[in-house]
């Protein structure tokens, strides 16, 4: 329309009316007479002058004629959502986190609303899924407190695909998302469907296990944890000969955790071989293998041409790692027999070992067993893995247990606190309070990160002993705005509870 | 008693990010006490809080304005007290209770200091000395009129010797007439000169945005010089444009116009030395559009009178023009209330109506080609006017290309000013369903402003 017109006196206004005349042709049929008028009247024949008035004419003419497009496709709605939104004061104080992000608050916000039944509000998805960015561990709750939402909105965005990879977030078979679907999809749907149904799921899996990815193949291969049994041998069996090197772990997992399998089976003979009793029956004699022939390989060690006693005894730590617990019933009646009798050559390597068993198997009598048989000299590390196997109850009393007590606590057993994660029952909470009173002195930095844990973790029950505690406290010189801190941050999470219901 | 408004909407009323974190930790019973709010006119509340002085500090809020008072030492509006007080009666722990005697005295106060504000206007009416004020007011006009006839030969020069020269000028080459115009006494034409500077190179098209934007500034000379011979509101729109300001004392005492006002939303920008705040507000009834600027010094916290989403029973003086949009408030009948809701659940089940437009909204939004043609007729009266607030009923967010749209089911679209950022809360909040919108339209784009996606307001 007139945009060839408007094109015209702009060339002639870059060039320059005294190099340029004004364009004659072109006018827009409606601004013709005032047109005229400009290039005539008004400034005289000066053509800057007339010029300018002609562009304001212009100018003003494209402004208000300015008419919608009609060309751009109206977008695709997203699925409709099950649960309700977060009732209104939970959801402003979801808006409140986002923008000033303390540690740690908004997962236990998206737990609440996971747990309650409830979704975020839709607005805050993106800062959400923003933060899920850097943050991977809140990736699992918002693919649930996002509801169907939080996927079509990441589905748009570059930045944010990491989330359709996520799984997790329903568990209802789907057929046409294992066929089409992103990979979080489809582990869903075999997850769904090895609960129902192992066997058709491993052969699900096989069918396609040729075509998949190396990726793929293990994360896929992850989910047969679900529902495993003695007829998914074979398959694993097979899958220990795969060409990547994740696959092959978890394979040697699975089969590990199938006592029955002739896996575990070539385990524990091998980790029988290498701990024997000592000739007077009381101790215990630890020979790492001397090397790893084929068949050890095959099985997931790595040979090594000159090896040193260090190698030798992480082989050893291997193989225990995957024998199964059963095996060692020939040398003692209970697990506790077995870990209180002395070891002689290779110690550490064996309870390592042990301790990845037990961590893989899920055996709680090990676990425990081993957490009660820890030596000072023993490294904690170990310790925060065991915790991971007992069940939240067990684990809660035991370290509430360890840190009761009258006299300085052990920093080590302090720093426990953080592989307890929550919820915890309301005796560790107290527990972990008095213990930080009664260690404040000898805790010196530390006390900043552990008050803040404590206050991130204490059940919301506890929230007056956490006021007393913070109150009294406060003016400490050890500590300080950490202490004095802890009793407004639990109240505050209380608070954020209540506005749940 | 008005509706408790919702801890956004508190939370948009403090003046910094620090502030807000601030009253968050206060906002909590711990440290309060002697806390109430009133039941009947003007709805206040107060309480008292303990701060790291020796007594508790004393704040208080009158909800009608809102005004806010702390003995505190602090400097901001509202300072942290008053805005932790504001959020603990939207979470509803603060009880009806017997106004306190230090409330009274505050709000005696006040209204006394309104009073005498009235009693300034009138006597405002008539200046001290008459014939030196006309003396004053003639040299004026014609400084003015020799410093825009220069402006009117400078800018012919522009494109006289071609515009692509300017690229390479450098800001010396506007501000120089910009100062001059100053000391011409026609500020509005110098910050327009200075606008033309940054104008230049800013993205693709600059060279006919700066063309746009000289012609404009030709206009307005033109028109001053023929300043007689116009309309009367057409007049006052090009002396208001070029820098002769009306006083405030005189825009009050014109005559109001009353309606329920909807706030539409808030746009903040820097300029120069100041930060502008835009309240965009609608008159529910009138359908009339106003405009309430405030400024503040760089560090200053901004006025926070108007909360997007509340709807003011409020009187307001519109400044002469031909198209008045920019207005100061006046009485306020009745305390703000929230937007209500559509009666549609919470949550999104299908059974919601699409978008759930809000009920009070639903008369007064339009649809795109209904929105144009009222901002075409307010150019047609004011050929000047750059942003006018625009409220879409239905429109979706979408991409297209690079540029963001929102788009009717109609199929009429319209695109977003590329300097705003992505609005993905939008579209994540109205989920691919329509959603009535509020926005600020100028010839660049659409600036949305809030947002009213299924009942819930988002602010954008």
């Amino acid at each position: 329309m007139s945009s060839g017109y408007w094109d015209d006196l702009l060339s002639t206004a870059l060039v320059g009316t005294e190099r340029r005349p004004l364009p004659a042709a072109g006018v827009p049929a409606v601004l013709a007479g005032p047109v005229r008028a400009a290039a005539l009247g008004g400034g005289g024949v000066d053509p800057a002058v007339a010029l300018l008035d002609t562009a304001a004419l212009v100018t003003v003419y494209r402004r208000a004629g300015v008419v919608a497009e009609r060309d751009v496709p109206v977008p695709e709605a997203a699925p409709v959502e099950e649960l309700p939104v977060a009732p209104a004061a939970a959801a402003d104080r979801l808006s409140g986190l986002l923008g000033s992000d303390p540690t740690g608050l908004v997962a236990e916000w998206l737990g609440l609303a996971v747990e309650r039944g409830v979704l975020a509000p839709p607005e805050l998805l993106p800062a959400l899924l923003e933060l899920g960015r850097r943050q991977t561990e809140l990736r699992p709750l918002l693919v649930r407190a996002g509801g169907r939402r939080v996927r079509w909105l990441a589905g748009q965005h570059p930045d944010w695909a990491y989330l359709t990879r996520q799984g997790g977030s329903s568990t209802a078979p789907d057929p046409e998302a294992w066929e089409l679907g992103d990979i979080g999809s489809r582990q869903d749907h075999l997850r769904a469907v090895r609960a129902t149904d192992p066997g058709a799921g491993r052969e699900l899996l096989a069918a396609g296990w040729a075509t998949e990815g190396p990726a793929e193949r293990a994360t896929l291969l992850d989910v047969l944890e679900v529902g495993l049994g003695g007829a998914d041998e074979e398959f694993l069996e097979a899958a220990l000969g795969d060409r990547r090197k994740e696959v092959r772990e978890i394979a040697a997992e699975l089969l590990a955790r199938l006592p029955g399998s002739a896996y575990a089976a070539r385990m524990a003979e091998r980790a029988l071989a290498c701990v024997q009793p000592s000739p007077d029956g009381r101790a215990l004699e630890v020979t790492p293998p001397a090397a790893v022939d084929a068949a050890l390989r095959r099985d997931g060690l790595s040979p090594v041409t000159t090896p040193t006693p260090a190698d030798r005894l992480g082989w050893l730590e291997r193989i225990v790692g995957r024998a199964p617990l059963t095996g060692w019933a020939p040398l003692a009646p209970s697990p506790l027999d077995f870990l209180r009798r002395p070891v002689h050559g290779g110690r550490q390597a064996l309870r390592a070992g042990l301790a990845a068993a037990a961590a893989t198997q899920r055996d709680t009598g090990w676990a425990l067993a081993l957490l009660a048989t820890t030596d000072p000299k023993d490294s904690h590390p170990m310790a925060a893995a065991l915790l991971g196997v007992l069940p939240a109850d067990q684990r809660n009393s035991w370290l509430a247990g360890e840190l009761a007590g009258r006299g300085k606590p052990d920093p080590q057993l302090l720093a426990l606190l953080e592989s307890c994660p929550p919820p915890w029952s309301v005796e560790l909470g107290r527990v972990a309070l008095d213990a930080v009173r009664r260690g404040r002195k000898g805790l010196g930095w530390r006390i900043h990160s552990l008050c803040g844990l404590i206050a991130r973790r204490l059940p919301v029950e506890l929230a007056d002993e956490a006021k007393q505690f913070s109150d009294k406290l406060a003016d400490d010189e050890n500590g300080g705005r950490a202490v004095a801190e802890l009793g407004s941050m639990v109240a505050f999470r209380k608070r954020m509870q209540e506005e749940f219901a | 008693m008005p509706d408790t408004w919702s801890a956004e909407q508190v939370r948009a009323l403090a003046p910094d990010v620090a502030s807000r974190h601030a009253a968050a930790k206060l906002g909590v019973p711990a440290p309060w006490s002697g806390t109430g709010h009133s039941g009947a006119e003007p709805p206040v509340l107060w309480g008292l809080c303990a701060g790291s002085g020796k007594s508790p500090y004393q704040a208080a809020v009158d909800l009608s304005e809102p005004a806010y008072k702390c003995s505190c030492p602090s400097r901001k509006f509202p300072c942290k007290h008053a805005l932790a007080l504001l959020l603990l009666w939207s979470g509803g722990q603060v009880e009806p209770g017997a106004v306190p005697p230090w409330v009274d005295e505050w709000l005696a106060g006040r209204a006394q200091r309104v009073q005498r504000a009235e009693a300034r206007r009138e006597s405002a009416g008539a200046p001290a000395d008459p014939r030196a004020a006309q003396r004053r007011a003639a040299q004026r006009a014609d400084r003015i009129a020799a410093g825009l006839d220069e402006l009117d030969r400078w800018l012919a020069d522009q494109v006289r010797h071609g515009l692509a020269g300017a690229e390479t000028a450098g800001y010396a080459h506007w501000d120089g007439t910009a100062a001059r115009l100053v000391d011409a006494q026609a500020p509005g034409a110098a910050a327009a000169v200075k606008r033309l500077g940054g104008t230049v190179g800013s993205g693709a098209g600059w060279a006919g945005r700066l063309l746009s934007e000289l012609a404009l500034l030709r206009l307005l000379t033109a028109g001053y010089q023929r300043l007689d011979t116009l309309p009367a509101e057409l007049a006052d729109t090009v002396r208001s444009r070029v820098g002769l300001t009306v006083g405030q004392e005189q825009v009050l005492a014109a005559a109001p116009v009353r309606d329920r006002w909807l706030v539409l939303g808030l746009r903040d920008e820097q300029e120069d030395q100041l930060t502008v705040r835009r309240a965009w507000l609608r008159g529910l009834t009138t359908g009339r559009p106003a405009l309430i600027l405030s400024f503040a010094a760089p560090n200053q916290p901004l006025a926070a009178d108007f909360v997007p989403g509340t709807v003011l029973d409020a009187d307001l003086h519109f400044y002469p023009g031909a198209q008045p949009l920019r207005a100061l408030p006046g009485t306020r009948h009745t305390a703000p209330t929230r937007v209500l809701a559509t009666d549609a659940p919470p949550h999104l089940a299908e059974t919601a109506p699409p978008g759930g437009v809000p009920s009070v909204l639903a008369g007064v939004a339009d649809d795109i080609p209904t929105a144009l043609e009222g901002y075409a007729r307010a150019l047609a009266a004011e050929p000047w006017l750059d942003a006018w607030p625009v409220l879409l009923g239905s429109v979706t967010p979408v991409r297209h290309g690079s540029r963001w749209h929102l788009v009717e089911p109609s199929g009429a679209t319209l695109p977003l000013h590329p300097g705003v950022p992505d609005p993905w809360p939008l579209v994540a909040a109205g989920g691919g369903l329509p959603a009535t919108v509020a926005a600020e339209w100028s010839p660049g784009g659409l600036r949305p402003l809030s947002a009213w996606p299924s009942g819930r307001l988002v602010l954008l």
